[in-house]
């Protein structure tokens, strides 16, 4: 006899993947492909991630802040299930709206399921800019989010216009802002944090006192030494330069 | 009383052979029952964090014993009369007048922390750092059990526990772990109140330096007992997932217990254990449970009952849920050609009411068995309300298809807004085959129709 049969429901844990994609005007043309690309590509990736790995499933949500905000679905998908919409670029970097939406779905009304049984999330931000709105206020709102404050967050700077400082306080850690200035680095980088965070978030065993977000930045930046136009927001100025053609 | 408790290793540890840090206790008796659980943390700084978690049993359980004899003989009408109080973390006493018993709950929790940290002490101070443990914990750990004010991090655990004497019980609670009640035509419910601060991974903990002020507790001196308290570590929670399914769990361990007795219960979940751990968490798990064995008859029909109700909300969620996406893809089937966006979400759509009908028919599946386990002779079945051949997508339903591919149905196929209700039905309706020629039938009226429809 056993205690597991059908009355009894183990769901598998979730963890959920958020990307927040910075859709105004200046990241059009390269930029704006680059992301498309990278993502299509690394989803197979994550659906590997997700079926071999016991602890957990892993989901995937994306929003795109332009002049307003808009998620790709009303809900995160499976990341086996999940597919990737092309994201066009034009208007204002609304980010600080995109705070207050994000912080509206990290909830158990929105995209979250009970603390118990799910992992904290993981969140990637990729800009080019500044924000146009109201960012300290949306932030503010989303630092009260106890799935946020647990969350793995890292950010993309893509190339030197992006605001280093409103990236490092959006993930806390000027060392989780990683700084791409090539369309090559930044499919690279958009492949390895996603892979990472994912691989990182979505296990159960606990690797001592380290938080997954400073195992996540530690392999990310080890990773990041190795690839050309790419560096993070804490290491001294390179002497590199934009190349988006 | 009766009662047991259990503690099994994490798959996860199993894996790295690491020791099991949880530590669970019960002694049930007329005159004083006791439950707890502990859990010792698993970062790496916590290294002895099990005999933490034994010590915090072993210590909590004396301070228990000596809190209810001295009340006994110098207060012991200080519960009395008092409903259930509770008393969580930064709340100001809820009720003035239970001023008295919370001071004195909280001189309980102040001893268990003082005495925990004094048996850590000699411990660390008796037992040095290992060859053992001086290979797995990082260097920078090692001083700590020689750094006063770093000990207790080494001993880091939480600690649930609940007693009841004739007259009174109470519960108390630091850190993560759940602790559930039964009571009497309340149902279940957690005696304790939450505490915020334990989220995902991050709890409270008796090695903290403000412990005393995370510490909830609760007590009921008015005669009233549950029937039944379970509590569990973190382990049991996270692989439950939501807390309705750590109660069904919880009320299937409690019916094999009023059927089959605590030895058998312990026997059987040192089985299960293991295999939830791996389905589930991966992490140790304790289980302590107190139960009163006089309530068995009336317990297990409100238990089962409890069990039919949440699946029956289950079960109206579900129908909203297939009602959504076949609105959705009726909308979207006209415009997904042209339109990329639309395409991917019809086949969501497709895909989810796939899923939602699957669900469903394990959950009807499970109220069926339940309500036959309610009454075997004359058992309430579910009856299921959904359109099928209207709402399984046609590209797998074999039904009849609208002008637009779609079955021929209208907006109002489902109606989402009716709760599903069971009925009583004769019992030749439960008879094998019943319910399919029914559904036959209907499936051949649904043709008839369209045929009428095509000759108009």
């Amino acid at each position: 006899m056993s205690l597991l049969d059908d009355a009894v429901s183990v769901p598998r844990r979730t963890m959920t993947l958020f990307f927040l994609i910075d859709t105004s005007g200046s990241m059009s043309g390269n930029k704006i492909g680059a992301v498309n690309d990278a993502i299509v590509n690394v989803l197979p990736m994550l659906e590997d991630i997700s079926s071999s790995n016991p602890d957990a499933e892993i989901k995937v949500a994306a929003i795109e802040f332009s002049n307003g905000t808009k998620w790709l679905y009303n809900e995160p998908k499976s990341v086996e299930d999940f597919k990737w919409i092309d994201v066009q670029a034009g208007g204002l970097t609304s980010l600080g709206e995109a705070c207050i939406e994000l912080n509206s779905k990290l909830s158990r009304s929105g995209y979250m399921k009970s603390a118990s049984g799910s992992y904290a999330p993981a969140i990637i931000l990729l800009s080019d800019g500044g924000p146009t709105d109201n960012f300290d206020g949306g932030l503010q709102t989303l630092q009260g989010n106890n799935w946020f404050k647990n969350a793995i967050r890292i950010a993309i700077a893509i190339g030197d216009d992006a605001d280093l400082n409103v990236l490092s306080r959006f993930t806390g850690n000027s060392e989780a802002v990683i700084k791409v200035q090539n369309i090559d680095a930044l499919k690279q980088i958009i492949r390895i944090v996603a892979v990472t965070s994912s691989q990182i978030g979505s296990k159960s065993s606990s690797t001592g006192d380290a938080s997954k977000q400073d195992q996540v930045i530690k392999d990310v930046n080890q990773a990041v030494d190795n690839i050309s136009g790419a560096s993070t927001a804490a290491a001294p100025d390179s002497t590199s330069y934009d190349d988006w053609d | 009383m009766k009662g047991f408790c259990i503690k099994c290793q994490g798959a996860s540890h199993v894996k790295i052979d690491k020791v099991c840090q949880d530590e669970s206790f019960c002694d049930a008796s007329p005159e004083l029952s006791i439950a707890l659980i502990s859990d010792g943390h698993g970062g790496d700084r916590y290294f002895r964090s099990d005999i933490g978690a034994k010590l915090a049993c072993e210590v909590a359980t004396a301070m228990i014993r000596q809190f209810v004899s001295t009340i006994n003989i110098s207060n012991p009408n200080l519960f009395s009369g008092f409903g259930l109080s509770q008393c969580g973390i930064n709340d100001d006493i809820p009720n003035k007048s239970t001023k008295d018993q919370f001071d004195a709950l909280r001189q309980l929790g102040a001893s268990i922390i003082s005495n925990w940290r004094s048996k850590i002490t000699d411990h660390a101070n008796t037992h040095p750092l290992t060859e053992d443990e001086a290979k797995i914990v990082p260097v920078e750990y090692h001083s700590q059990l020689n750094e006063e004010d770093k000990i207790a991090k080494v001993y880091g655990c939480t600690l649930i526990g609940y007693v009841q004497t004739p007259t009174y019980w109470f519960a108390f609670h630091i850190g993560d772990g759940k602790c559930f009640s039964f009571h009497e035509e309340t149902g279940p419910k957690q005696p304790v109140l939450w505490d915020d601060a334990c989220f995902l991974n991050k709890t409270t903990s008796l090695c903290d330096s403000n412990a005393l002020e995370e510490f909830r507790y609760t007590f009921q001196g008015d005669g009233t007992f549950p029937y039944a308290v379970f509590m569990g570590s973190d382990g049991l929670d996270d692989s439950f997932g939501e807390d309705k399914n750590l109660i069904n769990f919880y009320i299937q361990v409690l019916k094999l217990a009023y059927k089959s007795g605590a030895d058998e219960v312990k026997e059987i979940l040192a089985q299960d254990l293991p295999t939830l751990s791996s389905r589930g968490s991966q992490d140790d798990m304790s289980i302590s449970a107190i139960y009163d064995e006089t309530k068995g008859a009336t317990a297990i029909k409100e238990l089962t009952e409890w069990q039919l109700n949440t699946i029956l909300g289950e079960l109206n969620q579900n129908k909203a849920r297939i009602h959504r996406f076949h609105k959705e893809r009726k909308l979207l089937f006209d415009v997904k050609k042209e339109n990329q966006k639309a395409a991917i979400d019809y086949d969501y759509a497709v895909k989810e009411i796939h899923s939602a009908i699957d669900i469903r028919k394990k959950l009807i599946e499970r109220y069926n068995n339940l309500a036959k386990e309610l009454s075997s002779d004359c058992p309430k079945l579910f009856i299921d309300d959904i359109p099928y051949e209207k709402v399984v997508p046609i590209e797998d339903a074999h039904n009849e298809v609208g002008d637009n591919g779609i079955p021929e149905a209208d907006t109002n196929d489902i109606d989402a807004t009716r709760v599903t209700t069971v009925e009583h039905k004769p019992r030749h309706m439960h008879q094998k085959g019943f319910l399919l020629r029914k559904s036959k039938k209907a499936i051949a009226k649904v043709k008839k129709k369209k045929k009428r429809k095509s000759k108009h």
